[in-house]
């Protein structure tokens, strides 16, 4: 499934791409979409087969994020 | 003989491609392919202007062939100008902007957020309702087509869906790149130039 992580702030999202690069979970860095919020922002888009590994992840490695949401086609879900 | 195939290309690309094929002085004959009369008159005229005589002109179903020979070696390039080859007959081009790459980051004041600006800039592109119809890279911006290239897969993206991209062969060059460009084509000034002097809407970023 593809996932969308926000966070409080760009720096803090570039924070969290580093870290993701140098996992096995894929993601990419990209603008918030509009469905999610009309600020202008990094989020990261991944894709995962469990979304609890994500949440893991992010535990384990003190992601600072705001909060992760599952894209179903154009919607975002918050998770 | 050289044979230029100038089909299915919009003003002034099949005089550009000629004008690259007489450059070099061993092609004395051209066979040059257009297919709508606003080319044929220009490429004509422009081998006229350029030390060549038309020999004759064939048509194949909507195809012009023009077949030319040099007759004079001195003439002075430098009087070329693409707007003396205009297209008088409105032509259907895509639509869309053309956006031109200078740099590989965009905006300036911090490269890791300048490049990750791109990133999500290009990303975007992929989104937006209004697709852009032409690509140009130049300088450090060609880092943005190679192998291992955070934007290369949105490009990639892009070029499938029918966007033009052209990547300044010199600049590949310089960088040592040529050999790791992985999407667009390479590219020349003349070709840059002729599409950021043709296009109507252009903007660089």
């Amino acid at each position: 499934m593809k996932f969308v992580i926000t966070f409080p702030s760009s720096h803090l999202a570039m924070h969290a791409n580093k870290t993701f690069m140098n996992s096995k979970i894929i993601c990419e860095i990209i603008p918030t979409p509009r469905q999610i919020s009309s600020e202008c922002g990094f989020c990261l888009l991944g894709e995962i087969d469990d979304i609890s590994t994500l949440k893991e992840f992010n535990s384990l490695n003190k992601i600072n994020f705001d909060k992760i949401y599952i894209k179903k086609g154009e919607l975002y879900e918050e998770s | 003989m050289k044979r230029v195939d100038g089909r299915n290309l919009a003003c002034p690309k099949p005089v550009i491609l000629t004008k690259e094929a007489i450059s070099d002085e061993s092609n004395n004959q051209v066979e040059v392919i257009v297919d709508n009369a606003a080319a044929l008159e220009n490429v004509k005229r422009f081998l006229t202007n350029f030390g060549f005589e038309v020999e004759k002109v064939e048509q194949s179903g909507k195809d012009h062939h023009i077949f030319a020979n040099r007759i004079n070696t001195t003439h002075d390039e430098s009087k070329f100008d693409v707007n003396e080859y205009p297209c008088p007959v409105p032509q259907a081009t895509p639509k869309g902007k053309t956006i031109f790459f200078n740099n590989e980051f965009l905006g300036k004041g911090d490269d890791k957020l300048g490049a990750l600006l791109m990133k999500a800039f290009i990303y975007t592109l992929n989104e937006v309702d209004n697709q852009p119809k032409r690509l140009l890279f130049m300088n450090s911006s060609v880092r943005l087509c190679i192998e291992g290239s955070i934007t290369l897969e949105n490009l990639q993206t892009l070029e499938k869906k029918g966007v033009d991209i052209l990547v300044c062969g010199t600049c590949l060059d310089f960088f040592g790149l040529t050999e790791k460009l992985k999407v667009g084509k390479i590219s020349n000034m003349y070709d840059i130039a002729g599409s950021l002097t043709a296009d109507q809407d252009v903007i660089t970023i």
